[in-house]
């Protein structure tokens, strides 16, 4: 069969379009017109319109397209468009970045929240019969302050926290967080030590092997939750 | 046939130069262009009909037309009244819209014509087009969802051109598989 050339190319490539039925009538129009003209594309047409036409009637053909799963492809293959690869990135980049940085400062903020939810109480050394009362509001941390005569920094001394029964609610038996003040702190939570009476013992390690020569000091303080 | 592309207007200037001999010739071709334009507008009972009375039409008025226009266009402005008058003259006028429907239907019968190896060997190739360029078989499917051209523009997010330009180059594809079975003679 003799080979023919197409005379407009532009018109030409709505040849499938026109086989399929999606030109509108202008544009069918001017496609039947270059077929008057065009010895390639009306050989095409007259050759190929009924089995083209079969592409869009047969069902086994539908089937066929079908089984990709193109109704997903939509919202799917719209993102990964190239066109919109443009827009979609960069915008998803910038919501990525924004969520961290929402992230990292809200949980900044929680831990100043934390930090805020922590009360000190100071122990001062009192008589017998008397002891410190501190009231406390919510259920927050807290840090005893202590002082103990002569304590020296990186010491080990011996920690005991016990409540009115005489139950230890905290012990540490190498402390030695005393400071250059001679100024102690243990953080403990409020769970652990409820509203009551407590006593907290501070007693010098090595004076605990010497006996007779015990330095242990004793602060008594009541909580109460207000 | 002659051999040359353009053929029908150079017969023309022929017969306008007195050779007679020529208006036959001139007038089997155009019927040929005809029935293919026609089989796409009018349903398959009328088609002869219409071409027949263009054709009559271009006989009668050919010595008339002024060598300043192009007889093509001419002669395809005939048909296309012809046309005209059918929808507007006929039963038909209130199926304009739903004519392609129609048509398709019809197309259905006559489909079932074709060669079952020749539908078969499509259909392996449409397996492969859904496989090789998922962008045409997309706007078959889209066709078959029954969307007309601007939804499937707007839906694969593509202009007018590109769609069409798209099923050209799918359609190429299409008939490199076609030929492999030895279906396609005209590439």
């Amino acid at each position: 069969m003799k080979y023919y050339e197409c005379t407009d190319k532009k018109v030409g490539t709505k040849l499938h379009a026109y086989e399929l039925g999606l030109l509108n009538e202008t544009e069918a129009e001017e496609f039947e017109l270059h077929l008057m003209q065009c010895e390639h594309c009306f050989m095409q047409v007259k050759e190929f319109l009924p089995k083209m036409e079969f592409l869009v009637m047969s069902e086994t053909i539908a089937d066929t397209v079908d089984e990709e799963g193109f109704q997903e492809e939509n919202s799917v293959g719209r993102f990964y468009n190239l066109k919109k690869k443009a827009i979609y990135y960069p915008t998803a980049v910038l919501a990525a970045l924004a969520l961290i940085f929402i992230f990292f400062y809200w949980f900044q903020g929680k831990e100043q929240q934390t930090v805020s939810k922590v009360v000190t109480v100071n122990l001062i050394p009192t008589r017998a019969g008397l002891q410190n009362s501190f009231v406390i509001q919510g259920n927050v941390d807290i840090v005893i302050s202590f002082v103990y005569e002569g304590a020296e920094t990186g010491k080990e001394y011996s920690i005991t926290l016990s409540d009115e029964n005489g139950k230890v609610v905290y012990k540490n038996q190498s402390f030695t967080g005393f400071d250059e003040y001679e100024k102690g702190k243990i953080i403990i939570s409020h769970r652990d030590i409820p509203s009551g009476s407590y006593k907290l013992e501070i007693a010098d390690n090595e004076d605990n092997e010497d006996k007779s020569n015990s330095t242990t000091q004793e602060f008594l303080f009541r909580l109460t939750e207000n | 046939m002659t051999d040359i592309n353009l053929q029908i207007e150079a017969l023309f200037r022929l017969f306008q130069r007195g050779d007679k001999t020529v208006q036959n010739q001139i007038i089997e071709i155009l019927r040929e262009r005809f029935m293919i334009i026609a089989k796409r507008r009018v349903l398959d009972r009328d088609i002869e009909d219409i071409v027949q009375e263009s054709l009559l039409v271009v006989a009668q008025k050919m010595e008339r037309v002024s060598s300043e226009i192009s007889f093509e266009k001419w002669a395809y402005k005939i048909l296309r009244n012809k046309v005209g008058n059918y929808f507007n003259s006929s039963k038909l006028h209130k199926m304009k819209n739903e004519q392609y429907a129609v048509r398709l239907q019809e197309l259905n019968l006559y489909n079932i014509n074709l060669d079952p190896d020749f539908k078969m060997h499509l259909t392996k190739c449409m397996k492969k087009m859904v496989q090789y360029n998922k962008r045409y078989a997309r706007v078959i499917n889209l066709i078959h969802k029954g969307y007309k051209t601007e939804e499937i523009c707007q839906r694969m997010d593509i202009s007018r051109n590109s769609l069409f330009v798209l099923t050209h180059r799918g359609r190429k594809m299409l008939l490199e598989c076609l030929k492999e079975g030895g279906y396609c003679e005209v590439l």
